[in-house]
């Protein structure tokens, strides 16, 4: 009895002592420049993207990455690392997403991933700039005959969990007081076989995963995308929140994309706009406009060393992995994403590809 | 005391500790081990915790439950009425733990009843029905389920009929009257070899004789020669085998096949004879009855809904239960008393038919109401029936039977009326069952061989019947050993209810990652999973102690 009651009590004493003791000894080691360190250290950038999705993220039989979010992280190892082979890629489902940026799985997400407030706040992240303005529509056979969502009333939709098109659709169905039944999947391949095989009438995800899916379809002529626009998807890249550092390279290595292409620097002619070994800074200033000097990190402007990178990070950048619109025509033009006249285009033929200034 | 000190010295050699005496007692090393380890696993826990904490901190995700609150904005496929995207995360988990129990529930009796069929059909002596149930059980056990899961899904499901259907003028399924028929045919059959001495694996012969029609029939379509044909050769058979003129191992085969095909010729001819006197309805649907609907999308039944007498009807209904409870109870009493055989069962059933039959009878005898209100609308019951307006609903809202049934209707996409199950839930379902119907035969054929031999001799020598014999003597005995094997299959079955995660049923576990996701609350979230599951498996444990407590050996 005694031996019982005395244990219990020590027990407990131990208990909340340990407790306090792991508490307060404990400080976690999250400051600028930790997840960029590490990746130096390590040689090796760690990057989240998708391995279902052709044209954005899509792992080819002989375990290839390619696309164009999987060409986002290149350009980042290419500026952290000076070399854009040295990405270790991390396949994910949407729904493993907001766990692998969580617990520091990976150093950066780079995978038709949605900004929105609920994830800025609740997965502990820092969202890059928008790379593609995309929007939820819905795909549909030719076959019944349906012009718009709203005609799909009393039907099923299938959709990806772990998305905000879930949501979204959900709240576009509310909006139109449709009885729509949306059926939820797991990953990709299993929504679009459900669809497929006639599970549901329709399926819904980011117009351009629609696009991307219609292309691997048995008959693409059979399916239509709707013309409703379910959502705003504003599509890009994030790192964990408690590198700052890291958030800021790649949302330079972004912005230098755009403004690479708006000055016209392409993988092919970076060179010829490089300062050359001898020449002086004065020569080289009346043939190269001074905002691309800046941009390249030539004629002693302090680029990349605000970061802890190398001066001239962009140039390895557009050599390896070239400018925003060669990362688009080598991936999407090929999906029939037509570029002209969409909100990807450049801001100076009326889009919205805006880099922000290298100054 | 000097001296037992001097003798702890010589004997221990080297040590001079003494050890005090109450360090030696048993009790008191246990309590200092368990001390220990209490100690050793809270530390690593608190560690484990504070990590988990510190890191969840520094990215401003503190666990917490206030988002539970919170407007949840998604819709999940499968739930109640009251669930819509604006209610909030709290209710999509209580969504996913009533879909659980769903499948738990119907899977825990499914399962049982299967397997112990499974575990009988073991130790069957048809040499045929056993080889067949080995192969089920070793596919079964030895297989994933995971692997069977996505088979009943993608496969199974997907290979159903397309869902563009009209209904009720088309329908895809299947309970044609005549299929229905071999209900009476198989229980006859059954019947007629208790009463007759008809050579032995006659009833294997029915079973044989009934696939090879169907096959048959399915192949060559719907051919009323066939089946005159196959009547009268089977009738022939019959009577020859049963004269004893085919060598000994075919006789059985032949008898039961002939007999069926002979009862199925006389069942169509009835079916066809009700036709020609439009007792059942003539048109070219006849042989399909459109009642249940099976296609990719969902399985469609007939849907109940309450009437203004529903109430009146169930009260009577338990009246009359209450009456028959009594007259059981008597019945056995004067069966104690005066040792006579008076069937029980069957008389108490037959009150509870009588009664609320009955009452069922007076109240449809009643006429319905004239008037409906449709859409806010009143008009007559005539012309809305001639507007085709009159759903269950509004059926119900005119009518004076107990109960009414509404037939499925599809208006374009999806079933309107009529209670539906998905393919989801269904292949879910049929995927644990099946799977977990394996392993309960196994351990119903352990717990009915682990019976001594002796037992079922000591009951054939009593002159106990076949089934007396299971019941009174082979099942106590084997319960006892089945029972805690059992219990384990049922939390086996409970925690494998998670892989609906695979075919998009929104159990518990599904609902709850999409909860996670969309709330970003995963620790909070994975912790409220773990609850559900922990919760669920010690109720079956606890009945399930409650039960084998009551079948083990009463001891002193
Ligand atoms: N942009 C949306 C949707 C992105 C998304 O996950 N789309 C799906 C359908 S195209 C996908 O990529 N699935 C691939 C996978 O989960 O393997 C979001 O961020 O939630």
């Amino acid at each position: 009895m005694l031996i019982n009651r005395f244990s219990r009590v020590l027990v407990a004493a131990v208990v909340a002592l340990t407790t306090l003791f792991a508490l307060s000894g404990l400080t976690a080691a999250q400051e600028y420049g930790s997840i960029t360190k590490a990746i130096m250290q390590r040689g090796e950038l760690i990057c989240g993207v998708n391995a279902a999705v052709r044209g954005f993220g899509f792992q080819d039989s002989s375990g290839e990455f390619s696309g164009f979010d999987v060409d986002f992280c290149r350009a980042v190892a290419a500026a952290i690392l000076g070399d854009a082979n040295k990405v270790v890629f991390r396949p994910l489902t949407a729904g493993e997403r907001q766990a692998a940026i969580q617990s520091g799985e990976i150093d950066m997400m780079s995978r038709n991933t949605t900004a929105t407030l609920s994830r800025d706040a609740a997965w502990g992240a820092i969202f890059g700039p928008t790379l593609f303005y995309d929007g939820a529509g819905v795909m549909t056979r030719v076959a019944l005959g349906v012009g718009s969502v709203a005609e799909l009333d009393g039907s099923s939709m299938c959709v990806q969990s772990g998305t905000t098109t879930e949501t979204n659709i959900s709240d576009y169905i509310r909006r139109l007081g449709l009885n729509i039944e949306l059926v939820v999947f797991p990953d990709a391949e299993s929504t679009w076989d459900s669809y497929l095989n006639g599970r549901c009438e329709s399926w819904t995800t980011d117009k351009s995963g629609l696009v991307s899916y219609r292309a691997s379809a048995p008959d693409p002529e059979e399916h239509i995308i709707l013309p409703d626009t379910v959502s705003k998807e504003p599509l890009g890249p994030l790192s964990p929140q408690s590198d700052e550092n890291l958030a800021e390279i790649i949302r330079w290595v972004a912005y230098g994309l755009m403004e690479a292409e708006e000055y016209g620097i392409t993988s092919q002619n970076v060179d010829d706009f490089l300062q050359g070994a001898n020449e002086s800074p004065e020569a080289y200033s009346a043939r190269v406009d001074p905002r691309i000097q800046r941009l390249l990190g030539q004629n002693n402007t302090n680029i990349g060393v605000n970061f802890g990178i190398a001066n001239d990070f962009m140039v390895a950048v557009i050599k390896q992995v070239g400018n925003y619109g060669e990362i688009y025509d080598r991936h999407l033009t090929p999906l029939g994403l037509v570029r002209e006249g969409s909100f990807n285009d450049l801001y100076t033929r009326g889009g919205l590809i805006y880099g922000w200034p290298f100054r | 005391m000097e001296q037992t000190a001097t003798a702890n010295k010589s004997s221990s050699g080297q040590l001079n500790i003494p050890i005090p005496a109450f360090l030696k007692d048993l009790r008191v090393i246990q309590a200092i081990a368990q001390i220990v380890f209490v100690i050793l696993f809270f530390s690593a826990v608190a560690v484990i915790w504070s990590n988990v904490y510190a890191s969840l901190q520094a990215r401003n995700l503190l666990p917490n439950f206030t988002f539970l609150g919170v407007q949840a904005a998604f819709e999940i496929t499968e739930s109640p009425a009251w669930y819509t995207p604006n209610s909030t995360f709290g209710d999509a988990f209580l969504v996913g733990i009533i879909n659980t129990l769903r499948v738990v529930t119907v899977g825990l009796v499914l399962a049982t009843v299967l397997g112990v069929l499974v575990g009988i059909a073991l130790l069957s002596t048809n040499f045929m029905l056993r080889t067949v149930t080995k192969v089920y059980v070793e596919i079964l056990r030895n297989t994933p389920l995971l692997v069977q899961l996505i088979f009943w899904y993608f496969v199974v499901m997907f290979s159903l009929p397309e869902n563009d259907i009209r209904v009720p003028e088309e329908s895809v399924f299947v309970l044609s009257y005549r299929l229905l028929a071999y209900v009476p045919i198989f229980v006859a059959v059954w019947w007629l070899n208790r009463r007759l001495k008809l050579p032995q694996r006659t009833l294997s012969g029915v079973l044989l004789g009934a696939i090879a029609l169907e096959v048959a029939l399915g192949l060559l379509g719907y051919r009323l020669t066939l089946i005159v044909l196959a009547g009268i050769l089977g009738a022939a058979l019959f009577f020859l085998a049963v004269r004893g003129l085919f060598p000994a191992s075919l006789r059985g085969y032949l008898c039961g096949g002939g007999l069926l095909a002979a009862l199925h010729l006389a069942a169509v001819l009835l079916i066809e004879g009700l036709k020609g006197a439009s007792v059942l309805p003539p048109e070219s649907y006849s042989e399909i009855m459109p009642v249940f609907f099976i296609t990719r999308k969902s399985f469609v039944m007939p849907e109940l809904a309450a009437t203004a007498n529903t109430g009146v009807w169930l009260a009577i209904l338990a009246i009359a239960i209450v009456l028959a409870a009594i007259t059981y109870i008597w019945i056995t009493r004067e069966i104690e008393r005066t040792g006579r055989n008076i069937p029980r069962l069957l008389l108490s059933t037959l009150v509870v038919v009588l009664i609320a039959g009955g009452a069922w009878v007076v109240m449809a005898a009643q006429p319905d109401g004239e008037t409906v209100v449709i859409r806010g609308e009143e008009m007559s019951v005539t012309e809305a029936r001639e507007r085709n307006l009159m759903r269950i609903e509004e059926e119900a809202s005119i009518s004076t039977h107990p109960l009414v049934f509404g037939l499925p209707l599809k208006p374009r996409f999806r079933f309107e009326q009529g209670t539906e199950l998905t393919p989801e839930y269904v292949a879910l379902l049929v995927g644990l069952v099946i799977y977990t119907s394996a392993f309960i035969g196994e351990i119903v054929r352990a717990g009915i061989q682990a019976v001594p031999y002796g037992q079922f001799e000591a009951a054939r020598a009593l002159g106990l019947s076949g089934a007396q014999m299971l019941q009174m003597i082979v099942l106590p005995q084997a319960l006892r050993v089945i029972i805690p094997p059992l219990g384990n299959q049922y939390l086996n079955l409970s925690k494998n209810s998670t892989l609906a995660y695979a075919i998009a049923f929104s159990d518990t576990y599904t609902v709850g990652l999409t909860v996670m996701n969309q709330s970003g609350q995963s620790v909070t979230g994975f912790f409220l999973i773990l609850v559900v599951y922990l919760s669920m498996s010690l109720i079956i444990a606890f009945f399930m102690n409650i039960v084998n407590g009551r079948f083990q050996f009463k001891t002193r």
